[in-house]
């Protein structure tokens, strides 16, 4: 387990948090500038805290009250950098072996473990290339496999898709899931976009200005927004569904868990398990089958509706079972011109263009 | 020709614009380039090897080679720490230090071995102590490196900063977190990403160094086998006459600045 309750005076903000993550991944997001990456390095011992104190598993490692301070190449602490931050000038597999080659490994043993951790990440026909010759999505699998070598007890990311492009990033998010749910430590994964934290949506912390916003699962987060804030940077749709086939408009045809079919561009994505996102504001409400544009459109009844200080979010049940639900978020005035009370049926229409798809 | 190209486009090149961009540009080339031809084209290859094989020359030649090297020596051992100071750090007075570190590029070189003098010398500032304790620096090979050292070190301080500064903070942070210590990071992460501005600041520095006169007559002198660098020995031959060995010492010189600047652009692109 990882506690950490640190405070340290940033330029704008104060840092002051009280968190303990188990074993598992706890997303932290949040705009920037709220203290995300510092509270990142002050966890890797690259900052030092003002006030408070970080644990491992029982172990002190910083105690600003005593300045105890434990250097970051002996936490036991792995930390994947924003731009992974390889070595340049070093082949992928002695960026690999860098931090074994720092603890004295044998050449023999190095050699051996390298090997394994490039072939458990898919990466080990790359292992004589140089960071700069290969793409974004192998340069973070790279950082990874330099991160997870050392055996750490905890795991820390700051910003690991901000670095790629948005078609690599929905692919990478995929693969980033499944090498992270294969580890059995305190796993903390800093992002400024949502759609990120939706992949690991079981521990959301929210952290604006310094301070921890709202802190639960992303189910929690979206229905019971602790401010206007954290529910215009939670109001993410995400869908599980699978991509069934491809018709003939460049479009995919999606069945969502429920039943439900949905139509969106999915360039590059195989028939599947895929995962969909879709922002509530791209959303428009109607009590008729709507004529215009929009490619989906969908038969729900309303759940709930959550007034949001000139807008109102209304919560949507897509299938009878209640398991899939969908957020709008509309005008204060086309809500009440809707009528919009609890059970009435109403089409709920977007854009194709307006999906996010990735693999799952 | 490339870059003449790229900078001024084609239209400025037609017309008259090329006269006024081409005429003063051979102008200034064949101004540069016609002395160096007139010292190369001056003496027989024959007879540059005899004036060359003198003991005077010899020693000339021997000297600049043990001093230059030391210079150098010593601008990596103290220049490297000085460089990383003033890249990574941020402190009270930075920019007067960074100001001071650049000063004897523009101080001229005689001033330089004046200040030495009025600071090392047997009435400097510093003779006193010095005396007691034995030591005469100036008029020795001592004084000719200190001379050298003076006026070439910040040739590779700066390019050396902007070597480390050019490193991103990040990787030093990264191996940081993967194990290494301050002296581990330096090591095997800063010093090879900035090795190219540490090689063209060094051959920078030592080209200096060879070609240092000012400072060193005026501290050192130009005693024979003792302060008489190469420099020194091409201005006491032309001085006496011999202007065969003054041009064979200056062949080489012109040589090896040639080689220098050559390797200076080649590490630079």
């Amino acid at each position: 387990m990882l506690a950490v309750s640190p405070r340290k005076q940033l330029r704008d903000i104060t840092l002051a948090v009280d968190l303990t993550f188990e074993p598992g991944v706890t997303t932290l997001v949040g705009p920037s500038g709220a203290g995300k990456s510092t509270l990142l390095r002050i966890v890797a011992g690259l900052t030092r805290p003002d006030e408070g104190t970080v644990r491992l598993g029982g172990v002190l490692l910083d105690d600003g009250a005593t300045g105890f301070h434990l250097p970051p190449g002996r936490r036991d602490i792995s930390l994947v950098f924003q731009e992974y931050s390889l070595f340049p000038h070093l082949r992928v597999e002695d960026n690999v072996a860098y931090g074994l080659r720092a603890r004295r490994v044998p050449r023999r043993e190095r050699r051996r473990r390298v090997a394994a951790m490039l072939e458990r990440l898919g990466i080990l026909s790359l292992a004589r290339e140089r960071p700069g010759q290969i793409s974004g999505g192998q340069r973070q699998r790279v950082a990874l496999a330099r991160a997870l070598i050392l055996e750490p007890r905890a795991l820390l990311l700051d910003e690991p898709l901000a670095a790629l492009d948005v078609r690599t990033r929905e692919q990478v998010r995929g693969e980033l899931r499944s090498i992270l749910a294969e580890t059995r430590i305190p796993t903390l994964l800093v992002t400024h976009d949502y759609a990120d934290a939706l992949v690991f949506r079981k521990r959301i912390v929210m952290l604006v200005d310094g301070q921890v916003a709202q802190d639960g699962a992303h189910e929690d987060l979206l229905a019971h927004p602790s401010s206007r804030f954290v529910a215009e940077f939670t109001g993410v749709n995400f869908f599980e569904g699978q991509l069934e086939e491809w018709d003939s408009h460049l479009l995919a045809r999606i069945r969502l868990a429920g039943g439900v079919e949905i139509f969106a561009p999915a360039e590059g994505v195989e028939p599947g398990p895929v995962n969909v996102a879709l922002h509530p504001w791209e959303v428009t409400l109607s009590p008729e089958p709507p004529a215009g544009s929009a490619r989906n459109s969908l038969a729900c009844r309303v759940r709930e509706i959550l007034p949001l200080g000139g807008r109102a979010r209304v919560l949507l049940a897509l299938d009878d079972s209640g398991l899939q639900t969908l957020v709008a978020e509309i005008t204060t005035e086309a809500q009440v011109a809707l009528g919009g009370r609890e059970g009435q049926v109403l089409y709920a229409a977007f854009k194709a263009t307006a999906l996010r798809v990735s693999a799952r | 020709m490339r870059s003449f190209r790229s900078t001024a486009g084609p239209g400025i090149l037609a017309g008259a614009g090329r006269v006024l961009i081409v005429l003063p540009a051979s102008a200034l080339l064949l101004f540069i380039g016609f002395p160096l031809v007139a010292l190369l084209l001056h003496t027989p290859p024959g007879t540059l090897w005899s004036s060359l094989n003198t003991q005077s020359s010899l020693d000339a030649l021997s000297l600049s080679l043990q001093t230059t090297s030391l210079t150098l020596a010593l601008t990596l051992l103290l220049g490297t720490p000085t460089a990383y100071l003033l890249a990574r750090r941020r402190f009270w007075g930075k920019r007067f230090l960074d100001s001071i570190v650049d000063l004897p590029i523009v101080v001229p070189p005689a001033v330089a071995g004046v200040a030495l003098l009025l600071a090392f010398g047997r009435e400097g500032l510093l003779g006193p102590t010095l005396n007691t304790l034995g030591i005469h620096l100036s008029f020795s090979t001592a004084a000719v490196v200190m001379a050298q050292l003076f006026v070439a070190c910040p040739f590779y301080v700066r390019s050396a900063r902007a070597g480390f500064i050019g490193v991103d903070r990040s990787l030093e942070d990264a191996s940081a977190t993967l194990g290494y210590g301050a002296w581990g990071t330096f090591r095997r992460i800063t010093v090879p990403l900035a090795l190219p501005s540490l090689i063209s600041g060094a051959v920078l520095t030592w080209a200096r160094a060879l070609g240092e006169f000012g400072a060193t007559i005026m501290f050192a002198g130009n005693l024979m086998g003792v302060t008489q660098t190469m420099p020194l020995a091409v201005y006491l031959n032309l001085e006496s006459g011999d202007l065969d060995g003054a041009v064979a010492l200056a062949v080489v010189l012109v040589l090896v600045s040639l080689v220098v600047s050559l390797v200076v652009r080649l590490i630079s692109e």
